[in-house]
């Protein structure tokens, strides 16, 4: 039999091992951005994907800014998941210059650790395109007063440049009860209209609790006032469950469902079912955020009209405060080139250009001066005339999901009544305080 | 089976060669670590230093930007007093135990009644061909089927159930899961014991038949015995991946970008939701403690599993 030479083994042992390891490491890229021969640029990581109508807006823009300063842009279309990006990046140092995402996803994520520059100053700069007119000028203040800290110690760590809000929608051509409802009796009376009529008064998906939980939300704001719903579910002794507001509140979402108002079979239906018919008339209302018409476009019955109304209030001195959610830019600390982000959020801020967010993308711009799409003019009017709150008032989405969801998710199902409800909610945050130490 | 043992593996210096051995031994020898060295190597990067990474981080709190901070045990206290997370654990229970059992009771009823089956090839294809769709598909479409308006409910209908179940209401929707998991289980280890069931000769099985056997005793003496390692095996691996179960919840339960109900999550997706949840905390050593008491978990159940079904092994 032929030996095999000793260093012939050796190299086959090591050849092995050696391409084992590079196959391991195949898959590493370097996409570090080159500025180029000492050019200006800035990269930007999007929360939009390429193919997406918001993404075609900033495109339009981002390339006339480089045009007009010479800045050359790097974007990277990541999509919603783009704060895990940025968390993930912030170990190594590699971050963006921009980066976009709703309040709820910058703050908790990035401002409560103190990552993100102050963006005060930016208001303070003027619009290019718009003489003497300030970034603050045209944003209206009260999108930045209602963003949470989140403990964190900078308080404008956002330009918003799209909002979304939360609203009862309904068919404006509707012949049931076209009048929108002020107060929660009148909504009330039409829910009875809309039972005689033989439809149903409400559109809600069982699954979807993150939007029913809306309801509670705003019974709770216009019974007990602003900021009560936060008060509630952070009070770790749960004390505040024995206020009585929370049991009128869990009354007034018992009556709905003992009164039949709900959609049948929005207990066992999975989101967008319902949402889909209340858009063919099966019912009147449907309480959701100012996507729901873009949502349904396609399963609108004919000569549907869109229309949205404020949250009815529920007594004389209710709130009348309406949910708005911010979309909008933020600039990591650890960025190289923050003056060239920030000089883009003073540039997209120019109505021509804001205004597209509207006109191409169909949101409603941060820009109240910009004509909303036809689908969104009640909003962008409910927006006008209250005063802003968050939904949920901010707090954070783990104490929804993990604390208040799976009792709130009871009531709204009917196996618990309000008395049973207020009881093992109040047990629910305490075992949720309790567990976060 | 006799398992044959290599004389690599016995004593020490396995690698070294020695005077007065066979040149070929030598030579194995020589290549003993040569060979094993990549493997290991992997091993130990990709398996061994993420899991004491991972027992380590289950020790601090970490938002995964800012300093570690050192908490001890409290991440473990923090755990056993949430009951989201005790939920989550007997859910995955629930899975491993319930979903387990009815899975091996289906693929075994298979398994006798396609042994003789004519077209039994054509009738595997089919069993296995849920293995293949991604349980995510079956989630988004039970939306669909199972609406209250859906298909499922006008068939009922059309057979005179005027009051069809609430398939997709919050009390089923674990139930549900489980459904799914047994549907697209059954068919793989259907497939696998079937492999085995194969191997063992027919003549057994007639000579069984001549002393009068019926298919339970066949099953019982002949198929169950000599299948036995195949099947110890299939169990660990249903014991592991039941541990994972996490796309198929996270689908079923979602809506849009939101988490499913508390009451559906596995310990798989505890461990996602306090890294990744929706609420923006990133409390990654919560999720670390509770991905090391899923590890000990599985270790524990598997090694109880492994002494349980443990026999001599049967020779054919």
């Amino acid at each position: 039999m032929t030996q095999i030479k000793p260093w012939l083994k050796l190299a086959t042992g090591a050849l092995l091992a050696t391409s084992v390891a590079f196959t391991a490491s195949g898959c590493t890229t370097t996409d570090a951005v080159s500025s180029g021969d000492g050019e200006k640029s800035m990269t930007y990581w999007s929360m939009w994907t390429e193919t997406e109508p918001q993404a075609e807006v900033l495109k339009t823009s981002l390339d006339a800014f480089q045009k007009d300063t010479g800045i050359k842009v790097n974007v990277q279309w990541q999509g919603r998941k783009v704060l895990d990006k940025v968390t993930a990046g912030l170990l190594s140092n590699d971050v963006p210059d921009l980066v976009d995402q709703a309040y709820d996803g910058l703050g908790p994520t990035l401002a409560k650790t103190n990552q993100l520059e102050d963006l005060a100053p930016v208001l303070k700069e003027s619009v290019p395109g718009e003489d003497g007119k300030t970034v603050g000028d045209v944003i209206p203040a009260k999108y930045f007063d209602v963003l949470p800290t989140y403990g964190g110690d900078v308080k404008t760590y956002m330009v918003p440049y799209t909002i979304s809000n939360v609203s009862v929608f309904y068919n404006k051509a509707n012949k049931v009860a076209p009048d929108a409802p002020k107060t929660w009796d009148e909504l009330l009376d039409n829910c009875k209209k809309a039972l005689a009529a033989d439809i149903a008064c409400i559109a809600s998906d069982g699954d979807a609790t993150w939007a029913n939980s809306y309801w509670f939300d705003y019974l709770m704001n216009r019974n007990a006032g602003d900021g009560s719903f936060a008060k509630l579910v952070e009070d770790k002794t749960g004390a505040s469950f024995d206020d009585p507001a929370v049991l009128k509140t869990a009354k007034q979402i018992e009556e709905l469902i003992k009164s039949g108002y709900i959609i049948k079979g929005y207990d066992a239906s999975k989101y967008p079912e319902q949402q889909n018919a209340w858009a063919s008339n099966k019912a009147l209302y449907y309480l959701m955020g100012s996507w729901a018409p873009a949502e349904t476009g396609k399963y609108a019955a004919e000569g549907f009209e869109y229309g949205a109304f404020n949250f009815p209030t529920t007594t004389a001195t209710s709130s009348t405060a309406n949910d708005s959610i911010a979309f909008g830019f933020a600039v990591p600390k650890k960025a190289k080139n923050t003056d060239a982000a920030k000089q883009f959020i003073a540039y997209f801020a120019n109505k021509d250009r804001m205004g597209q967010i509207s006109s191409v993308a169909n949101n409603l711009s941060a820009r109240p001066d910009v004509e909303a799409p036809a689908t969104l003019k009640d909003v962008a009017t409910i927006l006008a005339e209250n005063p802003t709150r968050l939904p949920n008032d901010g707090v954070s989405g783990d104490i929804t999901d993990k604390g208040f969801n799976a009792s709130f998710e009871k009531l709204f199902l009917g196996k618990l009544t309000a008395e049973q409800y207020v009881k093992e909610a109040k047990s629910a945050m305490v075992a949720y305080w309790n567990a976060k130490g | 089976m006799a398992t044959p043992v290599l004389p690599l593996a016995r004593g020490r210096n396995t690698a070294r060669p020695r005077a007065g051995m066979s040149a070929i031994e030598r030579s194995r020898r020589r290549l003993f670590w040569p060979m094993l060295a990549p493997a290991l190597i992997l091993m130990i990067l990709f398996y061994l230093v993420p899991i004491i990474f991972a027992g380590w981080l289950s020790l601090n709190e970490w938002d995964g930007i800012n300093e570690l901070k050192w908490v001890g045990l409290d991440n473990y206290i923090r755990l056993s007093k949430d009951p989201v997370f005790i939920g989550s654990i007997i859910n995955t229970l629930k899975i491993l135990f319930i979903v387990g059992i009815v899975t091996f009771v289906f693929a075994f009823g298979l398994t006798m009644i396609l042994r003789d089956m004519m077209g039994k090839k054509f009738v595997r294809s089919v069993l296995f061909f849920p293995t293949l769709i991604n349980a995510m598909v079956f989630g988004i479409f039970a939306g669909f089927l199972f609406s209250p308006s859906g298909p499922v409910n006008k068939l009922l209908l059309l057979v005179g159930v005027q009051d069809p179940p609430k398939w997709l209401a919050q009390d089923n929707l674990f139930n549900m899961i489980m459904i799914v998991m047994i549907w697209s289980a059954t068919g793989y280890f259907t497939t696998i014991i079937m492999s085995a069931v194969d191997q063992i000769p027919a003549y057994y099985y007639e000579a069984a038949g001549l002393d009068g056997a019926g298919p339970w005793t066949k099953f019982r003496h002949v198929t169950l015995p000599l299948a036995w390692d195949v099947i110890s095996v299939c169990a660990v691996l249903w014991t592991m991946s039941s541990v994972k179960v996490f796309e198929l919840i996270l689908v079923f339960g979602g809506s849009t970008a939101k988490p499913p109900p508390t009451s559906t999550w596995s310990t798989a997706l505890y461990v996602f939701q306090a890294a990744f949840g929706s609420g923006g905390d990133r409390e990654f050593g919560i999720s670390a403690a509770s991905a090391i008491v899923s590890l000990v978990l599985v270790t524990v159940l598997t090694i109880g599993l492994r002494r349980m079904l443990r026999r001599d092994a049967v020779e054919i």
